[in-house]
């Protein structure tokens, strides 16, 4: 409840002000009915006490019985005291208890002036009264104490006039100049009294204002209480070590993480010298002669940047450590915070992972040589099939070669040397050898003209093999070189490697080709690719019955910036389940295969940042592979 | 804490108090309650306060009642016999030529007597020496001796001037006529009754009182004719009523 009114007073200044202040009233109005009550029961006990010991008894002679005054003082005292009592104890702070109090007061005053014999002393009870009412600060009581005094005075005046003024002839307006005394002791009274309400309004002003700044320091000093607490618990929490010194190089702070690593209790380092616990011995003086040159210069080697360094376990035992450290400036001497990882584990984990690194390297090196023999054995297995065609087709002609006919043409020429013009002449044998020896140079042109051209074929087909190796190493290489090409080129030059084949296998070669400007482009990957795409249409074309048509296009879109190859055959076709694994390595549906070709292919078109694609309707429907290459113009280049 | 310090200062019955009273200028403070409550909570308070007020108020006639039947008792003058206008030839008490003779008669237990003596000591020390006074201490029939000397006889005693005897039987009071303690008597020095009453204002009382003023008159011859005044004091001898009314 009282938070809620301070909360809802803090709102408003004023508000705040005007409830301390009624507060603080009400606790001199509480502690003030208190006091009354006690001081009014012990004025009816000191009444009764003064009666008793004043006038105990009346006389008659030798008779005596109870004084009057002695049973007033009982009688009426208590009836005079018990009303404000009550009321001080029921109903303490209201107003009416305070004017019931001061009405019982004044009536004390009466009756122990009654009581005493009407002392004059006792009079001084009254103006005592007076100034005991002033202690509620309200000027109010003073006024209905004041009136019963009057009002005394007056009935008194009026029925028993002697008996107050000691005259019977006391002017009617006697009682206001008894009164008047009274109200001159109320004149200055009230005026404390309302001195008194300003003095408690500005302690309530100044309360409330300093409640309002207590809040305020308050808040903040619970919001710093979270903040230490949230530090704390990051200090708590942390995984690495925060360790904290001062400018004398003494710890701090030493968070439980530190504890973990270095072996000590937070109670075993704090005060103690960081350089003479955590450092070991052969550091220790680096580190004091880098502390002091800080301190001096404000410069340092291991402040505000990661350094790693060695630092020592309580068991004496050396470790690597990552170590930062910031300087926190605060009022006075500065304090040191260091953020300290163990890199025990990290360094060993980082060695295990360097030579699992450096197994892995030598692994790839010889799986990637053997990637690369394998590719290079398989495109200069195809190239060497053409050689060995070409070969063989040398080979066959000079064993075709009537050659032999010359040695026996030159023998019977020999053993008819004497007569060798009749024997041309008139011999029908002899007339035969100038037709023959025509006929035979005939012959050998035309076997010199087809073994030049498979002896040309050949060259070809041994420089592709070089450039083969050659494009290998270069892919090897990561990268290959790229040249002007134009791409109907690339694309015969791949036909006439697989031109013997494809005659033997009567296929017929269809060629689509439409006008491609020279790109800039690795020859011999496409070249290789085309190769093998042209090549497994021979081999499904091989595999099949019907029409064998090798379609060859090279085309390109302007819109998109790709040209494209395309070798369509009317082979056996891809069954669609192979499609999205024809490209894998190692996959091949022929039987003496290896699943390379197309994987290397797909993986060349992929380095010349194009795609190598399959399509075909299926089983016995043919197949089309198509090179999508980006369109790098010489022009454009140029 | 300090905050708990500064929140204290409102403990939660002080608060609801102050959140709910409204007869020390009718601020509200805190939780304000709906018009309802605090119509109904007034009416309540209101209800409550006419009660006490009238309590007060029967209460304080009360009081007065008992103030006024005092005051009545202590304003009630005890009985006067008749007084011989000479001094009594068959008195004990020697009559003094040279100046005017002042007898005082007391119940020596009455505690109304105190302010007679009193007011006897005041005249006294005004007349410097121009009244010749005694008091007599009436011991009744019965009483033994002794019986006198208490406190109203250590207090007469120590009055300057003034000669303290023992009543005996109260033989004197009768022939001076009194019946009543403090009644005094003032007889010029050729023994005319000058004064015969009491000399305190009320019972009891002490303080200025017109008999006190004319017996001063009388000493100093400024006034001449016989005085009287109401007796305020036990009766001397029993029988008489003395004590006035409740």
């Amino acid at each position: 409840m009282s938070r809620e009114i301070v909360s809802a007073t803090a709102k408003d200044p004023a508000l705040r002000v005007e409830a301390v202040f009624r507060h603080q009233q009400q606790n001199i109005f509480r502690q003030t009915d208190r006091l009354f009550a006690g001081l009014m029961l012990f004025q009816w006990l000191a009444c009764i006490v003064a009666a008793f010991w004043i006038s105990p008894k009346t006389w008659t002679g030798l008779s005596s019985a109870v004084h009057p005054h002695l049973w007033a003082a009982v009688i009426i005292g208590g009836g005079i005291v018990s009303f404000p009592v009550i009321l001080a104890f029921t109903r303490p702070g209201t107003p009416l208890t305070r004017h019931a109090v001061a009405v019982g007061q004044m009536l004390c005053s009466a009756l122990l002036i009654h009581v005493t014999g009407g002392r004059i002393e006792t009079h001084f009870h009254v103006f005592g009264s007076l100034a005991f009412l002033a202690f509620y600060r309200d000027w109010r009581v003073l006024i209905s104490g004041s009136v019963v005094v009057a009002l005394d005075h007056f009935l008194r005046g009026l029925y028993w006039p002697e008996s107050v003024y000691g005259t019977v002839l006391a002017s009617q307006w006697r009682w206001l100049e008894h009164g008047a005394w009274v109200i001159f002791e109320d004149v200055f009274l009230i005026k404390s009294c309302i001195k008194g309400e300003v003095e408690m309004w500005e302690i309530a002003e100044r309360q409330a204002q300093l409640e309002a700044s207590h809040a305020t320091v308050e808040q903040n000093l619970l919001v710093l209480r979270e903040s230490e607490a949230r530090k704390a618990a990051i200090l708590e929490s942390a995984l690495d070590c925060v360790i904290t010194i001062d400018h004398c190089g003494r710890i701090v702070e030493f968070n439980p993480a530190a504890e973990a690593t270095f072996g000590y209790s937070r109670a075993e380092v704090l005060g103690q010298e960081l350089a003479e616990k955590l450092i070991p011995p052969t550091l220790r003086y680096a580190h004091r002669n880098d502390f002091a040159n800080y301190l001096a210069t404000g410069h340092g080697p291991g402040i505000g940047r990661r350094v790693e360094m060695t630092s020592m376990h309580a068991s004496g035992r050396e470790f690597p450590v990552e170590l930062s450290i910031s300087v926190v400036q605060l009022d006075g001497p500065p304090l040191f915070t260091a953020y300290l990882r163990d890199l025990t584990d990290r360094k060993r984990v980082e060695a295990e992972r360097e030579e699992l690194n450096h197994q892995l390297l030598e692994t790839s090196r010889r799986v990637g040589m053997a990637d690369v023999a394998t590719s290079v054995l398989h495109n200069v297995g195809n190239v060497l099939n053409s050689v060995n065609v070409s070969a063989g087709l040398v080979i066959s002609t000079l064993r075709q070669s009537p050659y032999q006919d010359v040695g026996r043409i030159s023998k019977l020429l020999e053993e008819h040397a004497d007569d060798l013009g009749s024997y041309l002449r008139v011999d029908p044998k002899g007339r035969q050898i100038p037709a023959y020896l025509a006929k035979l140079a005939g012959h050998f042109e035309e076997q010199h003209l087809q073994a030049g051209r498979e002896l040309q074929s050949l060259d070809q087909q041994i420089e592709h093999i070089k450039q083969i190796i050659s494009m290998q190493q270069n892919v090897a290489r990561s990268r290959g070189l790229r040249e002007p090409i134009v791409l109907k080129e690339v694309m015969e030059q791949a036909l006439s490697i697989n031109t013997a084949g494809l005659g033997r296998h009567q296929v017929e070669v269809v060629r689509e080709y439409s006008e491609v400007p020279e790109v800039m482009i690795d020859k011999h990957q496409v070249l290789q690719i085309l190769v093998n795409l042209i090549s497994n249409a021979k081999h499904a074309m091989n595999q099949a019955d019907g029409l064998r048509r090798l379609t060859l296009r090279v085309g390109m879109e302007t819109s998109t910036g790709v040209v494209r190859l395309e070798v369509q055959d009317t082979g056996v076709g891809i069954k669609p389940e192979y499609l999205t694994r024809i490209f894998g390595q190692g996959f091949t549906t022929k039987s003496d295969g290896h699943g390379f070709g197309l994987h290397s292919g797909a993986l060349a078109a992929k380095t010349m940042n194009g795609t190598l694609i399959a399509e075909s309707d299926g089983e016995g429907c043919g197949a089309i592979f198509r090179l999508e290459l980006p369109l790098h113009a010489v022009e454009a280049i140029a | 804490m300090c905050s708990s310090k500064i929140y204290s200062v409102l403990n939660a019955s002080e608060a609801a108090a102050i959140s709910t009273r409204t007869d020390y200028g009718g601020h509200t403070i805190g939780k304000q309650p709906t018009k309802q409550h605090s119509n109904l909570r007034l009416s309540l308070k209101s209800a409550a306060n006419s009660k006490w007020i009238l309590l007060m108020f029967f209460w304080f006639g009360g009081i007065g009642s008992g103030m006024f039947f005092l005051m009545r008792f202590e304003n009630t003058a005890g009985q006067i016999s008749p007084t011989p206008s000479h001094w009594p030839a068959k008195s004990r008490l020697d009559l003094e030529f040279s100046k005017p003779n002042l007898v005082m008669v007391v119940h020596p237990q009455c505690p109304c007597t105190r302010a007679s003596l009193t007011e006897l000591a005041e005249i006294l020390a005004r007349s410097q020496g121009q009244v010749a006074a005694r008091v007599l201490f009436c011991r009744p029939v019965g009483a033994t001796k002794g019986w006198e000397q208490g406190s109203l006889w250590d207090q007469a005693t120590a009055i300057p001037g003034l000669r303290v005897e023992v009543d005996i039987d109260g033989v004197e009071a009768k022939l001076f006529g009194a019946v009543t303690s403090g009644h005094s008597f003032l007889y010029s020095p050729r023994g005319q009754l000058l004064f015969s009453g009491g000399i305190t204002r009320a019972r009891g009382q002490s303080g200025q009182s017109p008999a006190r003023h004319q017996i001063s008159l009388l000493i100093s011859q400024e006034l001449a004719q016989v005085e009287t005044g109401s007796v305020f004091g036990c009766s001397l001898t029993g029988g008489d009523q003395a004590i006035g009314k409740w």
